[in-house]
C-alpha cells in the first residue's frame, strides 16, 4: 500500500512540474527583443519600398516577420500618448516604423529630440505593406541616429 | 468658355473632397472562456472615409496584433490567422447614413456600416453600428462587433475548443484626420 501512495505522490508532483512548467512557458515566454536580434537584413528605407511597391507578395515573401534594419530620412512622426511613429521617406507610403510603448518610456530623452529631417537607422520587425500605410515596422529600436 | 470651366469645377470637388485618413487605427479582439482569455491589440490599422459618398475602407497588417503573451502571438500568426498566406484583414463598404453626419458640428452621430470583411483570405459581409464623433474638424470612429472564427475558415483544434470561443469580440477605435491637412 505504501508502495502505491509513494508512485500516486510521484505522479502527482510531476503532474504539477510539468503542469506548472507549460503554464509558466505560455505566459512568461519572451517576445522577441528586437534590441538584441541581428537583422535579416539591412537596407535603406528607399530600396525597401521600391521592393514592395514592385512585386508585394515575393517581397512580403522575402521580408515578411524578419528583423530588418533601415536607414532613411524621417518624413513625418505621429504621437498618441506613448506610442510614436516615424514615418520614413514619403509622408503618405512610407515605410511606417513603430515603437513600442515601453520603449518610448525608456528612451522619450533620445526619441523626442529627433524631428523631420533626420536621417536614423532603426531595427524593427517586418508585417508587411499596405498601400495607405506604406512598409510597416513594428517593435523598433532606434540603432543610431546620424 | 464651358471647357475651361468644366475641368475647374471638377478640380475644385476634389479638393474639397471630404476624406478622413488615419494610419494608426486600434483594434482590440477579445475572447474569454473559463479556461483562457486572449486579448490583442493592433495600433496599424489604416483607414478612409470619404464623406462624399459615404465610402469607408480599413486594412490592416495581421501580423501588427500583438498579444501579452509571445506564444498567444505566434499561434495566433502560424496556426490560425495563416499570416505568411493571408497577411492582410481588409474592410470595404459604405456608411449608409452618411448623410446624418454633419462635419462642421461637433457631436455624436451614430452610424450603420455595411460592407464586406475579409480575414483569412475569406470574405463575408457584414452590418455593424457604430458611433462617429465630430470634434473640432478632426473625427473619431468606433464601433463593437462580434466574428465567427468558422466563418472565417479559423480552424480551432478540438483541445482547444475550451479555451477558445467562436465568437471573438472586436472594438474599433479609429482617430481620422482630413486628407490632405
Amino acid at each position: 500500500m505504501n508502495k502505491y501512495v509513494k508512485i500516486i505522490l510521484i505522479i502527482i508532483i510531476v503532474g504539477i512540474v510539468c503542469g506548472g512548467g507549460g503554464i509558466i512557458y505560455v505566459f512568461f515566454k519572451p517576445h522577441r527583443n528586437l534590441a538584441k536580434e541581428k537583422p535579416s537584413f539591412t537596407l535603406t528605407a528607399s530600396e525597401l519600398l521600391k521592393q514592395f511597391g514592385a512585386r508585394e507578395d515575393s517581397a512580403y515573401k522575402v521580408y515578411g516577420d524578419k528583423a530588418l534594419q533601415v536607414n532613411g530620412k524621417i518624413a513625418d512622426i505621429t504621437k498618441k500618448g506613448n506610442d510614436i511613429t516615424f514615418v520614413l521617406e514619403d509622408q503618405n507610403s512610407g515605410v511606417s516604423c513603430s515603437f513600442d510603448s515601453t520603449y518610448c518610456v525608456v528612451n522619450k530623452a533620445i526619441i523626442d529630440g529627433l524631428k523631420s529631417g533626420d536621417e536614423v537607422n532603426l531595427k524593427g520587425k517586418c508585417d508587411g505593406y499596405d498601400p495607405i500605410m506604406g512598409v510597416v515596422l513594428t517593435r523598433c529600436v532606434l540603432v543610431e541616429k546620424k | 468658355m464651358i471647357l475651361f470651366f468644366v475641368p475647374a469645377i471638377i478640380l475644385c470637388t476634389q479638393i474639397n473632397a471630404q476624406k478622413y485618413k488615419t494610419t494608426e487605427g486600434h483594434i482590440e479582439i477579445f475572447s474569454q472562456t473559463p479556461v483562457f482569455t486572449i486579448e490583442g491589440m493592433d495600433k496599424k490599422v489604416a483607414s478612409i472615409i470619404n464623406f462624399d459618398n459615404g465610402e469607408i475602407v480599413a486594412t490592416t497588417l495581421v501580423r501588427s496584433f500583438k498579444f501579452r503573451e509571445a506564444l498567444v502571438e505566434d499561434h495566433f500568426n502560424e496556426n490560425y490567422m495563416e499570416s505568411e498566406k493571408y497577411p492582410k484583414s481588409s474592410f470595404k463598404g459604405m456608411i449608409m447614413n452618411y448623410k446624418e453626419v454633419n462635419l462642421n458640428k461637433n457631436g455624436e452621430y451614430k452610424i450603420t456600416i455595411k460592407g464586406e470583411l475579409t480575414i483569412h483570405g475569406t470574405t463575408n459581409p457584414i452590418e455593424v453600428s457604430g458611433i462617429i464623433t465630430v470634434k473640432d474638424g478632426n473625427i473619431n470612429g468606433k464601433s463593437e462587433f462580434s466574428v465567427s472564427l468558422a466563418a472565417y475558415k479559423i480552424h480551432v483544434e478540438e483541445m482547444y475548443k475550451d479555451a477558445i470561443k467562436d465568437e471573438i469580440k472586436l472594438t474599433i477605435n479609429f482617430d481620422y484626420l482630413p486628407l490632405n491637412k
